[in-house]
């Protein structure tokens, strides 16, 4: 039994150890990355305009074209699947470790239901920042408090890998140059279109934003960027969309793009803008002075 | 309950020290008590069918071992009619009913024969396989009846194995129910690895690969054809881990408990042929339809014939045993198909070199055709219906590169092709290392190893409390 119990005190360190150890370096790999989250929490992410939005919003504003035409700093902080709600929670977070930047630009599409479990897959950073580490013990208990038990644990997630990958480059480099396959926009003919989802919580999480940003005398546009235009005549509600964000936001307007681009080589597929896409988008907002403040 | 449960840490961290300080029939009453609190965690009501059928193979084991050979027959013919039946309602029922009515549609006598709402029992194919182990080998003059009520319905019980196996013979586990083992270090650390190992793979391996698999399998018209052949690939060793884990936690389990059971899965996807691949996975089923179905119709005695319909039947019932859709019998009898040719094929095979390079890449090329074959029944398996399954196999037959939606995907991809490796890495070793002799030998080597599987468990892992694949059969 001494033998057994021996064994078992030594097992239990070492896992405990090891842990720790492992935990350090896998949170020291990702404070060196050059992934937007891993600069956010590092205090690196500071600009003078912020674009946050989902898988949209990555692939419709491209950092260093805007930098050399804007001559202004940039962080793109859009990612795949990013909720409002979630991107309110990284947003304070950015407040509190980063300069106060003077426009944020909202893709309105994190307004629509996308991948609430995102916030697990932010648990690398679980203990960097007050925003993220509140919402993950409210929203996903367990996840918090097993990160808070295993510090290995914390970086299982895809945040992690992305983090790994983008050690020594630059993530805001990144563009879609993809060009949508002809046969996957036919398929749209065969598709009975959409319907945006009101969501009255998300409206709020944008009005709260909105208020942080008065707050803080931080502009804030919103913009619904472009979607393939045989996409967009699909889409059933987009004006009544727009009418209910524009309702919700106190002196904000919605900037609908949604059509702006009408060449097809300028896709991705049917709802993401390529690196050509993105520069038509850009040359529109500047001919609209949409950066001036 | 569920292994990979919070509730089940609690469950076994309290039973282990009640096991070893209680003897005799204290220590049997208590593995009874907290396997019926096990099972009742997840329905307690259907404890009631664990006790009929304890009951029912209790007395007429017995019963048949005392009567005369003309009334046995009698008597086990019994026995057989209400075990079947009783899987057979809970099991078959709905399955039976809906077959009929779409056969009596098809020649324009619709009857629309009503429906039960049933549900199924968890583990009652298991249970019932292992009860009537017991009366057929009495019947067979294998075994003696067991005389203590408490230590049969111990073994029926006995909740490392309940749900979902491996299926013990009575021969093996009655006779070391009567042992009072006592804490051993040994079998403990060789338990515990077991143990880990099973979690790695279900935890680790098989979760993680679900996340994939389900999203092909639910819109496999949003994938690309190549994402959909990885995705079949995945699920291939998604249920080898989900099920070869249990097996491994289950075996791991009553090994730190003092008992030996046999191994249910012995790397499988390093078959060469069918008939090897059969005795290499889920073995305590594939012996039991050998013993109890394949050799009593036959076997391979009678003539080629013969033994082909034999095989093919013991394979489509083997499917059917898996559940009540048609897709379990096409499996099944893909993999009849598959072992009635590889019986044709096989004396060709003879002629070629046993040794040398070629030997070596016909049997690397033997367990990669092998695994492929295995991995096209797997669909069936896997779908909810067999024009689902062509649904699938229309995706592959459209053979393209990776699409843009895959790229969501590359995350998981990534990170199952990382454990479906380690996975290949444990299997290899453990077919040439017997883990449970080897870890008790070199104890801080094992709790290394322990430490690495927990953390990368920690780092890879999906940690969801997903249910396991074969509690539905």
């Amino acid at each position: 039994m001494r033998k057994c119990l021996t064994w078992g005190v030594v097992f239990l360190s070492v896992l405990f150890i090891s842990d720790r150890l492992l935990g350090y370096v896998l949170g020291e790999v990702s404070n060196k990355s050059s992934f937007r989250f891993s600069r956010l929490y590092g205090g690196d992410a500071g600009a003078d305009i912020l674009i946050l939005g989902n898988s949209r919003g990555v692939n419709s504003f491209y950092q260093p074209d805007l930098e050399n035409e804007l001559g202004k700093k940039v962080f793109n902080m859009s990612y795949n699947g990013l909720r409002i709600d979630i991107a309110r929670v990284l947003f304070e977070d950015y407040l509190a470790l980063n300069q106060k930047p003077s426009m944020v630009v909202i893709e309105a599409s994190m307004l629509t239901r996308a991948y609430p479990e995102l916030a697990k897959e932010l648990k690398p950073y679980v203990t960097s920042g007050n925003g993220i580490g509140s919402m993950l013990r409210e929203l996903y208990p367990d996840v918090y408090r097993y990160s808070m038990i295993s510090h290995v644990f914390r970086y299982n997630s895809e945040i992690f890998l992305r983090s790994l990958y983008y050690l020594g480059r630059d993530d805001q480099e990144w563009i879609n140059e993809g060009v949508i396959d002809p046969a996957h926009e036919r398929q749209l003919d065969g598709y009975r279109g959409i319907s945006f989802e009101i969501d009255s919580v998300l409206l709020e999480e944008l009005f709260a934003m909105e208020q942080r940003c008065l707050e803080d005398t931080i502009e804030l546009r919103v913009i619904i960027a472009p979607y393939l235009p045989a996409y967009a005549r699909k889409i059933g509600n987009m004006e009544t969309w727009k009418e209910a964000i524009d309702t919700r936001l106190r002196y904000g307007m919605v900037m609908d793009c949604s059509q702006c681009v009408e060449e097809s080589e300028n896709f991705a597929d049917w709802v993401h803008l390529n690196r050509s896409g993105s520069r038509v988008l850009l040359d529109s907002l500047l001919k609209a002075n949409y950066f001036d403040l | 309950m569920l292994f990979n449960s919070q509730v089940f840490l609690v469950f076994i961290t309290l039973f282990l020290p009640l096991f070893f300080l209680s003897r005799g029939q204290t220590r049997l009453l208590i593995s009874l008590g907290a396997s019926y609190v096990f099972y009742g965690w997840w329905d307690w009501r259907f404890l009631g069918l664990i006790w009929f059928s304890t009951l029912l193979n209790f007395f007429l084991g017995s019963t048949i071992f005392r009567t005369k050979p003309d009334t046995r027959k009698k008597l086990i013919t019994l026995a057989v009619v209400i075990n079947l039946g009783f899987l057979g309602f809970f099991k078959y029922f709905n399955f039976f009913i809906d077959t009929a009515n779409q056969l009596l549609n098809a020649i324009g006598m619709g009857a629309g024969l009503g429906m039960l709402e049933i549900i199924l029992p968890v583990g009652i194919s298991f249970y019932t396989f292992q009860t009537m182990s017991y009366t057929l080998d009495i019947y067979r003059g294998k075994i003696t009846p067991e005389p203590s009520l408490l230590r049969f319905a111990t073994f029926v019980a006995f909740f490392p194995q309940l749900v979902a196996g491996p299926i013990v013979r009575a021969e093996i586990f009655i006779p070391q129910l009567y042992r009072n083992n006592t804490f051993q270090w040994n079998r403990f650390i060789g338990g515990l690895g077991l143990v880990l190992v099973g979690y790695f793979k279900k935890v680790g391996v098989a979760d993680t690969l679900a996340i994939l698999v389900d999203r092909v399998y639910d819109s496999p018209g949003a994938f690309s054809p190549t994402m959909v052949i990885i995705a079949c690939v995945f699920y291939s060793f998604q249920i080898y881990c989900d099920f070869s884990g249990y097996s491994d936690i289950a075996i791991g389990l009553a090994r730190i408990m003092g008992y030996d059971f046999p191994e249910n899965f012995r790397s499988p996807y390093f078959s060469r042929n069918f008939s090897e691949f059969w005795t290499r996975w889920h073995i305590s089923l594939s012996s039991w339809l050998r013993d109890y179905l394949y050799i009593p119709l036959g076997g391979n005695r009678r003539g080629a014939l013969r033994t082909g319909v034999n095989l093919m039947l013991t394979m489509l019932l083997g499917g059917l045993w898996h559940g009540a859709n048609w897709t379990f019998v096409v499996w099944g009898g893909l993999h009849g198909i598959y072992l009635i040719v590889q019986r044709l094929i096989q004396p060709l095979g003879r002629q070629l070199p046993d040794r040398g390079i070629v030997s070596s890449v016909m049997n690397l090329s033997s367990i990669v055709f092998v695994f492929l074959l295995t991995t096209f029944t797997w669909i069936f398996f896997r779908s909810q219906s067999i024009s689902e399954a062509f649904v699938i196999l229309e995706r592959i037959a459209m053979f393209r590169g990776f699409s843009g939606s895959d790229l969501l995907f590359m995350f998981p991809l990534t990170k199952g092709c990382l454990l479906i490796f380690l996975v290949l890495i444990i299997d290899l070793t453990m077919t040439r290392v017997n883990i449970l002799a080897w870890l008790p030998l070199r104890p801080y080597t094992a709790l290394v190893l322990f430490v690495g599987l927990i953390l990368t468990m920690a780092f890879l892992g999906t940690f969801d409390s997903q249910q396991f694949i074969y509690f539905q059969f």
